[in-house]
């Protein structure tokens, strides 16, 4: 399986009802088990862009706190995308054909997942301590 | 932040988190000397122990970006990939992600002896054609 296969994805619900595509995937470095010190790159989660074409104007990965037109700019289009844990994800289903976009069934409705805007601070926090 | 890791911020340490689309692919790769190595365009993904989806290699090359463009555009390259393919298999080359040292606005890998050949149409281009033409031997580049 390939990145490319998460990205651009079509996201439904556990109804069947599409609520967006998959607009980035985070991922977080994970230590081994061996304790040499080494980490691996794991997938945390996905964030669903609510529009078919929105790209969220790549500031999906953090707060933009300034200069104000630009916070303003991000905060709108990023402000219906929402954050699926990994642990939400109940299917993915690859294209029939290459170019196709891929699958994604949740096992939530979309309204039980965060809104990205909230979850920003979140991941901030977390890159100040690591 | 520990010192250590306050003095080389790119280091892959445990609990670092990168947005794909923004930090990771795209991002040229270098060696530890700063000689590119090649670009990422894709990355392979395999299941750990856990069942979580964890990136394997770095994957290069047109092969690896087809699937990443849209419609007519992705089979398009993808047919002229196959095409041009001077390998056995249709499959794009790769850099092991173990190889990968730091991520910061490129990514640095520490590639073992004999591992920088990740651009086999460009090589044997270079070594056949572009390498034949008179004066070649003069090239600054």
């Amino acid at each position: 399986m390939r990145l490319a296969d998460l990205m651009g994805a079509r996201v439904l619900e556990p109804t069947g009802t599409e609520i967006g595509h998959v607009s980035d995937v985070r991922l977080v470095e994970q230590p081994t088990p061996d304790e040499t010190g080494a980490t691996v790159l794991r997938i945390e989660g996905l964030v669903v862009a609510a529009k078919r074409r929105t790209q969220l104007l790549a500031y999906d990965h953090r707060p933009v706190d300034g200069p104000w037109p630009l916070a303003r700019l991000a905060r709108r289009a990023a402000r219906h995308a929402r954050w699926a844990p990994w642990e939400t994800i109940a299917s993915h289903q690859l294209p029939e054909r290459l170019g196709d976009a891929a699958t994604i069934r949740l096992k939530c409705p979309a309204t039980e997942l965060s809104l990205l805007t909230d979850v920003h601070h979140q991941w901030a926090s977390e890159r100040a301590r690591a | 932040m520990s010192p250590a890791q306050a003095a080389e911020p790119t280091r892959r340490t445990a609990g670092r988190g990168y947005s794909a689309r923004f930090h990771l692919l795209d991002r040229q790769v270098v060696d530890p000397d700063g000689k590119p190595v090649c670009n990422v365009d894709d990355l392979d993904l395999a299941h750990d122990e856990h069942g979580r989806l964890c990136v394997t290699a770095i994957l290069v090359g047109p092969a690896a970006l087809a699937p990443r463009l849209q419609g007519l555009p992705a089979r398009w390259l993808a047919a002229v990939t196959r095409r041009m393919s001077i390998s056995r298999t249709e499959d794009p080359a790769r850099l092991s992600m173990n190889h990968v040292t730091h991520i910061g606005a490129v990514l640095t890998a520490a590639l073992p002896e004999g591992h920088d050949h990740v651009h086999a149409l460009e090589d044997w281009m270079r070594d056949n054609v572009i390498g034949r033409l008179p004066g070649a031997g003069h090239a600054s580049g």
